[in-house]
């Protein structure tokens, strides 16, 4: 009687065990696994992009115009700037930060962990913790890198903490995804100035996010008397459900942006 | 193997659309249960598919997500000896309990037990299991052609 073959149930649990212990291994297999995802997102986006080809067109032709508008005024402003008397202090401080744009190629299909894959990785200068924002706000910052793609965890992960603070009164927690779509401002004071609509922004504490990044809107404020302590539950700024395009930005511009304490970043 | 494959990019592209991932039908899971249901045998390579596509956008409990679907496709597997699998009550019923399982297991490895999020859970488990007739239906309907 013939035995029927288990080569290739040996073999199946022999690469599992390696996909689950053996980083290296896993991270070369994830590697090729987003070959296919890249040139799917590519061709998805030629075919969405066909009907707006029109439009494209006329945007275009406004943009350059405004882009023109912007050269004469930049321009005219950096010959202020030369005759002007700070004008020395000014070219000495820290120059503007700088990002890179990466588009989503993928998303998290486990609900309790909101991550998404860029198409940009270690080759174009990413790191662990590099920041990445959408126009809205911070959209989250980079946890596993690649060499052309990352894994970005978003602030709504259950595990994402970042030192926040409020715009408005500058009270400052830690804000923590709750893995449904919102945030929570813990680790407030019993009395924080802190109500409905205030603005929440990046603390620029512990180094990886720059200070005042637009992270959110709190939307309820929770006063615990008992434990003597406040909590607010933050809208994050970001369109998170429907990313796209982001902009990360590369480790020296969030050291700058860091001295700077400033929200913004040119591509 | 199609089904699976099928399933798989389907869920991903419904990730896209679907702007939180709670109501999204875990098609990785019902393609899984389908295809184990119809070739018991396979169920490891079947799996091990299913846990590298899941891989993809793990933030942590790599392993034990990886291992979760590879035990469901074992289960899956096994209960072939007794049940008809291939039978698209049982494969519904196989496929509620194997999502209720998997998603107890992500709230248990990310303590996420509160209220709220208990009823996405429940409302993730019946999308799901109200998607798979439609899936295997539609399964059915390319088989015949």
């Amino acid at each position: 009687m013939r035995t029927p073959p288990r080569t290739v149930p040996i073999l199946a649990v022999a690469v599992a065990a390696l996909l689950v212990f053996h980083r290296p291994f896993r991270d070369l297999t994830l590697t090729f696994l987003r070959l296919p995802l890249t040139a799917v997102r590519a061709v998805a986006g030629v075919l969405l992009a066909l009907p707006h080809l029109p439009s494209l067109a006329q945007e275009n032709a406004a943009l350059r115009a405004r882009l023109a508008e912007r050269q004469l005024e930049s321009a005219r402003l950096r010959e202020l700037l030369r005759r002007t008397q700070q004008g020395q202090a000014l070219t000495k401080a820290p120059a503007a930060p700088r990002g890179i744009v990466a588009m989503v190629i993928g998303r998290s299909t486990i609900p309790t962990q909101h991550t998404v894959v860029l198409n940009q990785g270690e080759r174009q200068g990413l790191t662990v913790n590099s920041v990445i924002l959408d126009a809205a706000g911070v959209t989250g910052r980079v946890i596993d890198l690649f060499p052309s793609s990352c894994l970005v965890m978003l602030v709504t992960d259950p595990e994402s903490r970042i030192a926040a603070s409020i715009e408005r009164s500058r009270e400052t927690g830690l804000l923590a995804g709750r893995g449904r779509g919102h945030c929570e401002l813990i680790y407030l004071d019993a009395q924080a100035d802190i109500q409905e609509g205030d603005r929440v922004v990046t603390a620029g504490l512990g180094g990886s996010f720059p200070k005042g990044l637009v992270l959110g809107k709190v939307t309820r404020v929770v006063r615990d008397e008992p434990s003597g302590s406040t909590s607010a539950w933050v809208s994050p700024a970001a369109h998170l459900g429907q990313l796209e395009e982001v902009l990360c930005l590369l480790p020296d511009a969030t050291a700058s942006a860091g001295a700077r304490g400033e929200g913004r970043a040119t591509r | 193997m199609r089904v699976l494959i099928g399933c798989l990019a389907a869920h991903q592209l419904l990730a896209h659309v679907v702007p939180s991932p709670w109501w999204l039908p875990d098609l990785t899971l019902i393609g899984l249960v389908l295809s184990v249901g119809k070739a018991p045998q396979r169920w490891a390579v079947l799996s091990l598919t299913v846990g590298c596509f899941a891989m993809l956008w793990m933030a942590r409990w790599a392993g034990a997500i990886f291992l979760g679907y590879l035990l469901c496709g074992w289960a899956v597997g096994t209960l072939a000896r007794w049940w008809d699998t291939a039978d698209a009550r049982i494969q519904g019923c196989l496929v509620l309990a194997a999502g209720a399982a998997m998603t107890l297991g992500l709230l248990w490895l990310d303590h996420l037990w509160s209220l709220p999020v208990l009823g996405l859970a429940l409302a993730r488990v019946l999308v799901t299991g109200g998607c798979t007739p439609l899936v295997r239906r539609l399964v059915d309907t390319k088989a015949r052609r």
